[in-house]
């Protein structure tokens, strides 16, 4: 489906980026998942490998590590991007309130109660630009957390290039090791590539 | 959207309908007011697509901060769809329907709404001078469902019992009870599912003194009327679809 449809509303695209974000980061959790899987073939490698590998076992924890935290992030994100779907449900309800309230008006006759529906219409006005700031608040500290997992990506490449030389120390394990950093390696490229994505969905989050 | 005043004595009891403004496929409903002094109860409201015009309608006769309660008879979208536009205006608002309900009405973007929960065995609503009652009328058609009894004024909001599938503009009220029974027909046979719950609605509104019997779509019955709707009812065999219609 493509993306920038032009014919949704945008509150339409908003739900849409979104979900869009959800499934990128699905895809993210799974990868970090097969990260911590990737530390935990190399610690049991580098086990067998003895003190040749000795260097490895410090790696492997730290790649763990980061897988962990990616996840947790992603959890955090997903969590947070929820809340602004729904921050942009809520919007959607309150602009198509203001929307009706103003048709009202222009169709009540003479008598009817013009003060009292002119002045709820204003505080409504008020919120709704209130909650406009709140939302960019928000979504601001969404593009923050997808810059911590950046950040424990770079950490991760820097540690799969460090794998590589300790896996030259591994003798006979040299391959299974070098294999091991390949996978986290290109793990860790697709993550980056599908963060990308995410950010690009999530700056189709403001509001009119 | 045309307003009508049906009783008018201490508070009023207004039907707003015919709404010429309405989207050609949605169904036309009739919405009520009861306007006793500071407090205004808006009866089955109506649903998203005719909210500016039940709003426009209502302050020709309402203050809005006056608009204190609505009640739905039941939970379809033609009842209560525009909940979440009246709460959004409105956020003190009480909203009376059915324990049944609570889940799924909410599920109109009702917000934090004050739902007042109204136990199977019915109950009452008291504005500045007047209660009135919440009478059970489960079954007719919906699982959970109630009528509005206003002693004092005589009338019965009868929600989908009486409803009748009119052309747009009809009059307010039933002439010619007779004719007017080909446009209850299908909609009676078709919607009410069960012969039980007919007959029990119709042993216990016969005991009611009502002058006027108002249903949310089509025309309301006055004086005879009512007891020939209720023969008529009483004799016509209900929840067809299960035969084949």
């Amino acid at each position: 489906m493509p993306f920038n449809n032009n014919s949704m509303d945008s509150s339409a695209r908003q739900f849409l980026a979104v979900a869009s974000v959800q499934a990128e980061l699905f895809a993210v959790k799974q990868i970090s998942k097969r990260i911590s899987l990737s530390a935990k073939n190399a610690k049991a490698i580098a086990a067998r490998a003895g003190s040749q590998a000795m260097g490895f076992h410090p790696i492997t924890d730290f790649i763990d590590d980061v897988a962990i935290n990616i996840t947790q992030l992603v959890e955090k994100i997903n969590a947070e991007a929820l809340k602004l779907s729904s921050f942009a449900i809520s919007n959607r309800n309150r602009s198509r309130t203001i929307e009706q309230m103003t048709l009202a008006t222009n169709n009540m006759v003479k008598y009817a109660d013009h003060q009292g529906i002119k002045k709820r219409l204003a505080e409504l006005e008020k919120m709704k630009k209130q909650f406009l700031i709140d939302y960019g608040r928000k979504n601001s500290d969404l593009l923050e957390l997808l810059a911590e997992i950046r950040n424990q990506l770079q950490a991760a490449e820097m540690i799969c290039t460090t794998s590589r030389t300790e896996a030259t120390r591994a003798g006979d394990f040299q391959s299974n090791l070098e294999v091991v950093a390949d996978e986290v390696s290109i793990a860790v490229s697709n993550i980056k590539d599908m963060l990308q994505s995410s950010k690009h969905h999530l700056s189709q989050l403001s509001l009119r | 959207m045309i307003t009508q005043t049906i009783y008018d004595g201490a508070y009023q009891w207004i039907i707003m309908g015919r709404d010429p403004d309405k989207p050609e496929k949605i169904i036309d409903t009739n919405q009520y007011i009861v306007k006793d002094g500071d407090r205004t109860l808006l009866i089955d409201p109506g649903g998203m697509e005719i909210f500016s015009s039940v709003l426009a309608a209502t302050l020709s006769v309402s203050k809005l901060e006056n608009i204190t309660d609505i009640f739905a008879s039941h939970q379809d979208p033609d009842i209560i769809s525009s909940l979440g536009l009246w709460n959004e205006m409105l956020p003190d608002i009480h909203l009376h329907a059915s324990v049944l309900w609570e889940g799924f009405i909410r599920h109109f973007s009702s917000g934090e709404i004050k739902y007042f929960p109204i136990d199977d065995k019915g109950g009452s609503i008291r504005l500045e001078s007047i209660e009135l009652q919440f009478i059970p009328a489960h079954y007719l058609h919906s699982s959970a469902n109630f009528n509005v009894y206003d002693p004092n004024a005589k009338i019965l909001m009868s929600g989908d019992i009486g409803a009748a599938l009119e052309a747009p503009g009809a009059p307010m009220f039933v002439d010619d009870f007779d004719s007017h029974k080909d446009k209850m027909h299908f909609f009676h046979k078709r919607w009410m599912p069960s012969n039980e719950a007919k007959r029990d609605w119709v042993r216990r509104v016969r005991e009611l003194d009502i002058d006027i019997m108002a249903p949310q779509h089509g025309r309301m019955f006055k004086g005879d009327d009512v007891k020939r709707f209720l023969d008529w009812f009483e004799a016509l065999d209900v929840g067809v679809a299960i035969h084949g219609g």
